[in-house]
């Protein structure tokens, strides 16, 4: 693992990023695919984990993965 | 499945449809990555042997397959640190969030992934030539402890861009599966406030052609790609150590790396 750009350490030239995905309410994760205006997207998906007493609002991430796989 | 669909139409070989079903089960750690799925592809055509045998490899060799079964993807992990804002308004900050009892529930519960292929939505050229290999649509399923949960999502090749390709919809999946499990292994208290998000930086990613290429003559594709973790703020104290070993518990990661996710496999032919 790299902390090349951790507060005083070396800067790196900034690489484009193709994924972004952050967290959200319930354990819940918004991914976008392509979320910079130059590229091919944006494909939006939420991701989400077994819960106690809730339906999931989307698959886990494992099963997108699959997904990919079958496709 | 597309690329099956590739390396047919470039070899003449008359597949008529294709199908693929993942069944997804828990496997405990360490002895695999924490699940297991087991592949059955259907094949539909008057296919030879050699045939059968070709459009086989080329499943085997698939570029999303190789991720999981040949150790394709060689990932650097990065920790940055952002003073912009990153999060959307309607993004509620990671350390504010309640969380589930994540610690208490599977992270991979059992299901089945259903994969159709929509050959009408293949694009051709006006000289008749394939451009694109056209839609596959997805049925998932998963247990949960409510009910089990279903959706439905495309994947593939196509012109409008109505849907994402397999591999960067793998990349999504290992950047949300890795959102979820620094959640559920790093402490609350090791995160800024203001939360973090999880990048993909593919690099040297190759193109269509030539991961068809491959997987028709049974090559490896390796491919590279950088896995940031960015902090919305400056950390109190790093937390990279922290990251580092919770990512070693990420499935999607561990697959990735050493594979074994694989625990069957068939190919039928009508």
């Amino acid at each position: 693992m790299s902390a090349a750009e951790m507060p005083g350490g070396m800067v790196r030239e900034p690489l484009q990023r193709s994924i972004i995905a952050r967290p959200i309410a319930g354990g819940a994760v918004h991914t976008i695919i392509g979320p910079e205006p130059a590229q091919r997207g944006p494909w939006s998906f939420i991701t989400d984990t077994p819960h106690p007493t809730q339906d999931m609002v989307g698959p886990p991430a494992t099963y997108l993965a699959v997904a990919a796989w079958a496709a | 499945m597309v690329t099956v669909v590739g390396v047919a139409y470039r070899g003449q070989i008359p597949l008529q449809d294709i199908r693929i079903d993942f069944q997804v089960e828990a496997v405990t750690p360490p002895a695999a990555s924490g699940f297991g799925v087991r592949k059955t592809v259907s094949l539909t055509g008057p296919l030879s042997e050699t045939e059968q045998l070709r459009l086989r490899r080329a499943a085997e060799y698939c570029p999303v397959g190789q991720l999981f079964t040949k150790g394709a993807l060689a990932i650097e992990d990065q920790v940055a640190y952002s003073a912009q804002g990153t999060a959307p308004e309607a993004v509620v900050p990671a350390g504010l969030v309640p969380q589930p009892l994540l610690d208490a529930l599977p992270t991979c519960p059992p299901g089945a992934v259903h994969g159709r292929y929509l050959g009408d939505t293949r694009e051709y050229a006006d000289s008749g030539v394939l451009q694109q290999e056209g839609e596959v649509k997805l049925y998932l399923t998963c247990e949960n402890l409510t009910r089990p949960g279903r959706w439905t999502i495309l994947a593939g090749h196509s012109s409008a861009g109505w849907m994402p390709p397999p591999v960067p919809l793998a990349y999504g999946a290992l950047a949300a599966s890795t959102v979820t499990t620094l959640r559920q292994f790093v402490s609350r208290d090791a995160w800024p406030p203001a939360g973090f998000h999880v990048e993909i930086i593919p690099q040297g990613a190759g193109n269509r052609d030539h991961a068809q290429a491959a997987a028709a003559a049974g090559a490896l594709n390796a491919r590279r790609a950088v896995r940031k973790i960015v902090l919305h703020e400056a950390p109190g104290v790093s937390p990279v150590q922290a990251i580092e070993a919770a990512l070693q518990h990420d499935p999607l990661s561990l697959s990735f790396r050493r594979g074994g996710v694989l625990l069957g496999e068939q190919i039928v032919v009508t």
